[in-house]
């Protein structure tokens, strides 16, 4: 009998569990969500990666779908909303759904593309010549900083705190760019506009701008497990630690692995690894029970 | 990247194929620097083939259709646009997943 498993997730954890189950002769179906490939197919190069040299986010994600593909995987292109469903039709459900852009809270969402984004590098191109506004502090603004200062006139990165937490080789990048203005201890409060964005207020003043991009980090995707039984933590990470299964969740045949279950080090190498281990604890507790 | 139903749609086409079909046009603006627009790719292709007694199904580089993209104010990608008649009839931004999609195209 053939197994037939559902990944929701197609990020690097969800592809290299695809992968390890497709070649381990399973039925595997992936539900791709909303962003399919994940976080890196927002990001330019990928310079830490092992084995991965001269490629961008978006080329490793395709490299890694085809894969999967090649061996038999399906790619079912929805957004899962409803676990149960999932238990009944397959005989185990591996959740890999990484995690989302955290917005700033401020109504911003009526903006999106009308001036706001949280990917730089897919709309840096629709700020020629205009003025941009990104918040944010560690790599991913810098790495919108840069996307943007090739074709914006002015870019302004917010920064919450007196000093980035981006890395000291990415950070050197923008420091010294003139279209670069750096506001320390700022936060961005309102944003204004008509049918698009036209300015924000940073600490209380009012400062015009056509774009609004934020980098301000990503929460687990894990939104729909709310009303299911699976156990998160307070910041809505999935709970895994089964003694059994190390990667199983409380819920019998429901596994996890990556962003939305990793709140410590949340690294494309870590997730591909965690996917892999989900997978060889859902094949063991297989062969134990089916 | 395309799939044999997808049209590709450019400056010099959009006006006959997508302003004066007489079918439905559901355009997918997106540019090969757009991750997102790439891994999304395949939904369009698959709506294409699934649809393509219906409705003309297609993709328009941002990068080389500057005009057209700005002339419906194009400023974020992927971004989808429904027309019907000549006329925008649904716009969607951001990748919506393919059930959406289907119902975007039930509302022309």
């Amino acid at each position: 009998m053939t197994h037939k498993i559902a990944i929701v997730g197609s990020g690097p954890a969800g592809l290299s569990a695809a992968i390890y189950a497709a070649r381990a002769d399973m039925d595997v179906s992936i539900y791709a969500g909303l962003e399919p490939g994940g976080q890196l197919t927002k990001t330019t190069e990928i310079e830490n990666y092992p084995g991965v040299i001269g490629k961008t986010g978006p080329e490793l994600m395709l490299l890694m779908t085809e894969q999967a593909q090649k061996f038999g995987a399906k790619i079912i292109y929805e957004e899962v909303n409803d676990l149960a469903k999932l238990q009944k039709e397959y005989d185990a459900v591996i959740l890999a759904m990484g995690a989302s852009s955290r917005m700033l809270g401020i109504g911003e969402e009526k903006y999106w593309g009308k001036g706001l984004s949280t990917c730089a590098v897919c709309d840096a191109a629709f700020y020629r010549g205009k003025k941009a506004v990104v918040v944010g502090g560690g790599d991913a603004a810098v790495e919108d900083m840069m996307a943007l200062t090739r074709f914006a006139n002015s870019v302004t990165l917010v920064v919450r705190r007196d000093k980035l937490r981006a890395s000291v080789a990415m950070q050197k990048r923008i420091l010294d760019n003139p279209k670069v203005k750096i506001l320390w201890n700022s936060e961005v409060t309102k944003v204004n506009g008509e049918a698009k964005i036209e300015s924000v207020v940073i600490n209380g003043e009012t400062i015009e701008t056509d774009g609004l991009f934020l980098a301000i980090g990503h929460l687990p995707a894990t939104n729909f497990l709310k009303n299911s039984d699976v156990k998160l933590d307070d910041e809505g990470y999935i709970q895994i630690g089964n003694l059994s299964y190390p990667t199983m969740t409380n819920v019998e045949g429901v596994f996890a692995g990556g962003d939305c279950s990793d709140h410590r080090y949340r690294q494309a190498v870590v997730a591909a690894g965690m996917g892999v281990s989900a997978f060889l604890d859902m094949e063991k507790w297989m062969e134990m029970r089916l | 990247m395309a799939g044999a139903n997808t049209v590709t749609f450019t400056d010099a086409n959009f006006d006959e194929q997508v302003l004066k079909s007489s079918k439905p046009v559901m355009v997918d603006f997106w540019a090969t620097w757009c991750g997102p627009c790439v891994m999304a790719g395949p939904v369009i292709d698959e709506l294409a083939t699934d649809y393509k007694d219906k409705y003309v199904i297609g993709k328009l580089d941002v990068d080389q259709n500057q005009t057209t993209a700005g002339k419906y104010g194009v400023q974020s990608i992927p971004t989808v646009i429904l027309f019907k008649d000549g006329k925008e009839v649904a716009r969607k931004v951001g990748f919506a997943g393919k059930p959406m999609y289907e119902n975007l195209l039930k509302t022309a």
